[in-house]
């Protein structure tokens, strides 16, 4: 094998080790060496994906062995490392150091840190190895992985009630996804006799099967996407997530796992772009993101409007790939899990510093107490507003431009308000937190800890840095492409951006108009209720599980299971009852019937052997 | 060398002795008689193995032999176990005793 497999190989299994030994290092020895552990480990591992990044020439890396065989039925495994695999791949071990650092600070008080980075590094080694592998199954095993991970890490503070049922919520909404995913795959698999992304997508270019087959594999697949990349329908999950700590939201929940969904989609492009899947993909990520936008807007809780703000920038890169532009919506990828990741640790460092507290309007005044980090967490407003020269402001724009371009009315109109609308939430947000009248629990918080604003000061230079670098990123990840570009859009956005800012200003800042009149108002506040709660998309879920899975198919299986199955168990023992009942009787205890039975007995065998 | 005729006659008596040995063991309620009728049981086998030894000219009779020691050893146990059976129970009616009933 050459080096550079090996070395691939060893990115994958460096985490895993690093895993194991960090839990190890942390039990029998001071806690706290199992960040030493972790934090080497992500480093080595980032060091050894830059050195795969650099050395990938214009071959992917391809390395492919059968993982096991059953009969003629083989099920094979192996990596293939292309640009958009690598990019991937840095983003989960880049942020993924970063945000190991920061948890120095933010996990202080944790009683338990080794578990905490054990399945932290567990969970970077799985995502590293879901954009590694070369095929569907390898990447179901990877998927299931960091599926399990968020779990665990969402229900890290378990004795609390609420992160424990939010943790199960997520495994089994997005396991819900999965069914219909493994569905797609066994699908693919039997019909089409290859699970390979590459194999699959030849296939697609050399249209050797029909596009209803197609669509079918597809959108199962895609339903898995949407489970992973919390999309409408199956996005409640992301907002009760935020029960997990805020570095695990920054990490799993913002910048890597959710966008497992995009990259399959991205990586199974031209298979979907043959299957016609990539209008369904289009119009749910248009849905979702005007969902997200609109609940952001109404929000009040930190967290949960930058969950709601990640639901909308998945949303948008799904728009991307939906009008056939994977360039952009994997550019807005990357983009958006650097700033998601600096917003969410910036909002982190709030919480930590501010006791936990956190809703937005019960804090306030923060800029007075904590500058430097008003000032990271400003950067992350401006590139998630799409603000220039920010990162944001690039691939956003030319997601629009490129949706614009597609021309479907529908798919732009509420791509480009839900767009436009970041302005909004995120300013409203800053200056929720960070200006007015100091809170009592914003007294109390002083500025964020030198180990917590390193990693932050890294992603906002990132952010500012990515767009120089723009040019080289595209072609390193696509080759040549088309960017579509029309400056009466830019200015329309530029525009209504300017407006919404204007008005978020006047209200949240200068404070001259009021909010309260119109949430007094029914209607407003019917309204409000409607978007905090994400359109009740959870309660109508909530409401189906109960009434249809639960009222009808599980009663049913529930009445097979006491009637039928039960039926059976306790029929057999009655009947038993009842045989024995009766025969018991000729056991008298008297030796002498005993002796008769069996004299009985002889005497038939003899007169059975004598005239039969 | 016994006649046909003469084995025919020794055999009914065996069975005669089985019959009444039988008859003995399932009609005789004290122990010490049931052993009595065991007796005529085993019995009725020698004189079955002496018979068809004197008529084959096989060497039969051997397992008579064993069959009589056996016997005494069994109604040495046997008359053991009355005296056990007797010290525990007062009596020596096995009809009387039901302890074997689950």
């Amino acid at each position: 094998m050459e080096k550079l497999v090996w070395i691939t190989y060893l990115t994958i299994g460096i985490f895993f080790a690093g895993s194991i030994l960090a839990f190890l290092v942390g039990k029998f020895t001071d806690r706290w060496n199992s960040f030493w552990v972790a934090a080497l480990t992500g480093l080595t591992g980032f060091v050894l994906t830059c050195y795969v990044a650099f050395n990938l020439g214009e071959h992917p890396i391809v390395h492919k062995f059968n993982w096991f065989t059953f009969g003629s039925f083989k099920v094979p495994l192996g990596v293939y490392v292309d640009s958009l695999a690598v990019v991937m791949a840095l983003i989960a071990t880049g942020i993924g150091f970063l945000d190991i650092v920061f948890s120095k600070g933010y996990m202080e008080d944790d009683e338990s840190p080794h578990r905490y980075y054990f399945e932290k590094l567990f969970f970077i080694g799985s995502m590293v190895g879901l954009v590694f592998v070369t095929n569907l199954v390898g990447l179901y095993i990877f998927w299931e992985g960091v599926g399990l991970c968020s779990y665990l890490l969402i229900g890290y503070w378990y004795w609390k009630k609420s992160a424990a049922e939010a943790a199960l919520k997520a495994f089994v909404m997005t396991r819900f996804g999965d069914v219909f995913m493994l569905a797609g795959i066994i699908v693919a698999w039997v019909l089409l006799g290859t699970i390979d992304f590459q194999e699959l997508n030849a296939l697609a270019l050399a249209g050797a099967f029909s596009v209803k087959l197609g669509l079918l594999i597809s959108i199962l697949i895609f339903i898995g996407a949407v489970g992973k990349s919390a999309q409408f329908p199956l996005f409640p999950w992301l907002l009760d997530a935020m029960e997990g700590p805020t570095t695990v939201s920054a990490l799993i929940h913002a910048a890597t796992m959710v966008n497992a969904g995009v990259y399959l989609v991205a990586r199974m492009f031209p298979f979907f772009d043959y299957s016609h899947a990539l209008i369904v993909v289009g119009f749910v990520g248009a849905l979702s993101a005007f969902i997200a936008a609109t609940g952001a807007l109404a929000h009040t809780e930190i967290k949960k409007i930058l969950a709601f703000s990640t639901m909308e920038h998945l949303a948008l890169m799904f728009v991307a790939l939906g009008v056939g532009s994977a360039a952009a919506g994997i550019f807005h990828l990357m983009n958006h899990a650097i700033f998601k990741a600096l917003l969410f640790l910036a909002a982190g460092a709030v919480i930590h510093m501010a006791h936990h507290q956190k809703d937005a309007f019960k804090l306030g005044g923060l800029y007075k107490y904590m500058p430097q980090t008003a000032l990271l967490f400003l950067v992350g407003i401006l590139a998630l507003a799409g603000v220039p020269p920010f990162n944001g402001f690039f691939s956003k724009d030319w997601i629009l431009a490129a949706t614009y371009e597609y021309g479907n009315p529908v798919i732009f109109g509420l791509t480009f308000v839900a767009a436009v609308l970041c302005v909004a939430y995120g300013f409203r947000l800053w200056f929720v937190v960070f200006t007015g009248e100091p809170s009592e629990y914003s007294k109390k918080a002083r500025e964020a800890y030198p180990v917590m604003l390193v990693p932050l000061y890294v992603l906002a230079v990132l952010t500012i840095l990515v767009p120089f670098f723009k040019e080289k990123i595209i072609h390193f990840l696509f080759g040549e492409i088309h960017e579509p570009f029309f400056i009466n859009l830019l200015v329309a956005t530029l525009t209504v951006m300017f407006i919404l800012f204007g008005i978020v200003f006047l209200i949240y800042y200068k404070r001259v108009i009021s909010t309260a009149k119109f949430l007094a108002n029914p209607l407003g506040k019917a309204i409000n209720d409607f978007l905090y709660n994400g359109w009740f998309v959870d309660a109508v879920i909530k409401w189906i599980c109960r009434h249809v899975f639960y009222g009808s198919i599980a009663k049913a299986v529930e009445w097979v299971d006491t009637h039928v199955v039960d039926g059976a168990v306790n029929g057999t023992a009655r009947l038993s009852l009842a045989c024995w009942d009766r025969c018991r009787k000729i056991q008298t205890g008297d030796v002498v019937d005993y002796l008769t039975y069996f004299v009985a007995g002889v005497l038939v065998l003899t007169l059975i052997i004598l005239f039969v | 060398m016994l006649l046909e005729a003469d084995v025919h006659a020794y055999l009914f008596l065996s069975f005669s002795l089985l019959a009444v040995g039988v008859y003995g063991l399932l009609s005789r309620r004290s122990v010490i008689r049931m052993l009595f009728a065991i007796e005529m049981i085993i019995n009725a086998a020698n004189l079955n193995l002496a018979v068809f030894t004197a008529q084959r000219n096989v060497d039969g009779e051997i397992f008579a032999f064993f069959t009589i020691g056996l016997a005494a050893l069994e109604a040495a146990v046997g008359l053991a176990i009355v005296i056990v059976f007797y010290k525990r129970f007062g009596e020596v009616i096995p009809s009387k005793i039901r302890n074997l009933r689950w």
